[in-house]
């Protein structure tokens, strides 16, 4: 019963979310104390930061991405310590939600905003890789679970 | 009795693991934190000879704001520091220094024409105008924005062309750039950030800038 590979994918999600909650934690932090943020690579951060779909429901949209990524970060933990499999069937399909905002937000900066901004490039790589790793996961268990040759 | 020696190690692995989950949350807590309030150091430079100075120019309050022309931020903190001025300008100095973002293209180019003007003695006047037309001149090419300050300088009956060759002078350039460094040492990382008395100010709104100079100059007044 020890299932590595889903240990495996725990602990991967530990240190992605961990990343993700410096980068959306930062932004967060900065939109609720109204400064502007220190902008490398690719300019464009104020564009972004500031523009009307930088806040779902009137609050940043890096705060939901906090949420994303602390919730992620937790059940990866729970997942570690009971082994449930309820928590990793929510740990695949997370990643799946983050990845649809993650496209949404990409196509506002690329075609409405036309600007992008560092710190949501670098979520938008953590909620590929997540989604990318759970979906790898998703189809190992999927052929797990129906082996082409039956042992005995 | 090996069961129960199973169940003790299973526990030690438990609460090692959830421990590890806290340190993690506490350092991003704490890398968040430093990051966006502290800063290096947190210490303005002292007030100088050539700085921009409104208000009361040798009060004991002083109060410097490293800014940006172009930043949307600096812009809705303008009329809050203009109101300021209203009410605290007998007994507080108001400076201004310079902290022009990279990202905003015309910001540097906005910072020297406010120097420009500075030299025939309208800063304050150009620095007003900038901000309250930040809209009009940010998205501009620097040739355009360029010429758009060269007009808001006639409005202020400046004599234009050496305004021109004024903002071209690498004094100036030189001026914006160590402002800037003195901003980087004092852990300017956002725009505005304003120090009262040297003291970084941790704001989490317009109405904490006024609460805190009035702190300040009642202290003094009262000292």
């Amino acid at each position: 019963m020890r299932r590595p590979m889903q240990r495996v994918l725990a602990k991967s999600f530990v240190l992605l979310s961990f990343i993700g909650i410096l980068d959306a934690g930062y932004i967060t932090m900065e939109a609720f104390t109204g400064g502007t943020v220190v902008c490398p690579l690719v300019g464009g951060c104020n564009e972004v930061l500031q523009s009307p779909y930088a806040q779902i429901f009137g609050y940043p949209v890096a705060l939901y991405g906090l949420i994303f990524y602390f919730s992620i970060f937790i059940l990866s933990f729970l997942y570690l310590d009971r082994g449930n499999k309820y928590v990793f069937t929510v740990l695949t399909f997370l990643p799946a939600l983050g990845f649809l905002f993650t496209l949404w937000f990409l196509y506002l900066q690329a075609f409405v905003i036309k600007a992008y901004c560092f710190y949501c490039l670098i979520s938008a790589g953590l909620s590929t890789i997540l989604f990318a790793l759970a979906l790898w996961a998703s189809v190992q268990i999927a052929r797990n679970k129906t082996p082409l040759q039956p042992s005995d | 009795m090996p069961r129960m020696n199973k169940n003790s190690n299973e526990g030690g692995q438990r609460l090692f693991l959830w421990l590890t989950a806290l340190a993690l949350v506490v350092i991003a807590g704490a890398v968040i934190y430093s990051v966006t309030r502290e800063g290096s150091g947190g210490v303005a430079a002292a007030l100088r000879d050539d700085d921009h100075v409104r208000g009361n120019t040798t009060a004991e309050t002083v109060l410097v704001e490293y800014s940006d022309f172009q930043c949307p931020a600096c812009a809705a903190f303008y009329s809050t520091v203009k109101a300021l001025e209203t009410e605290f300008g007998t007994s507080t100095a108001i400076v201004y220094r310079h902290f022009p973002l990279s990202q905003h293209k015309n910001a540097t180019l906005a910072a020297a024409a406010a120097e420009a003007a500075g030299l025939q003695g309208k800063f304050w006047e150009m620095h007003d105008l900038i901000f309250e037309h930040q809209k009009d001149w940010s998205e501009l090419s620097s040739g355009a924005a360029n010429d758009y300050f060269v007009k808001l300088a006639e409005q202020l009956n400046i004599e234009t062309s050496r305004f021109s060759d004024d903002m071209r002078d690498p004094a100036i350039t030189e001026r914006i750039s160590r402002d800037e460094r003195e901003g980087v040492v004092a852990g300017v990382n956002a725009t505005p950030t304003f120090y009262l008395n040297g003291k970084k100010l941790m704001l989490n709104n317009f109405a904490d800038l006024a609460k805190e100079v009035r702190a300040a100059t009642y202290a003094t007044s009262t000292r």
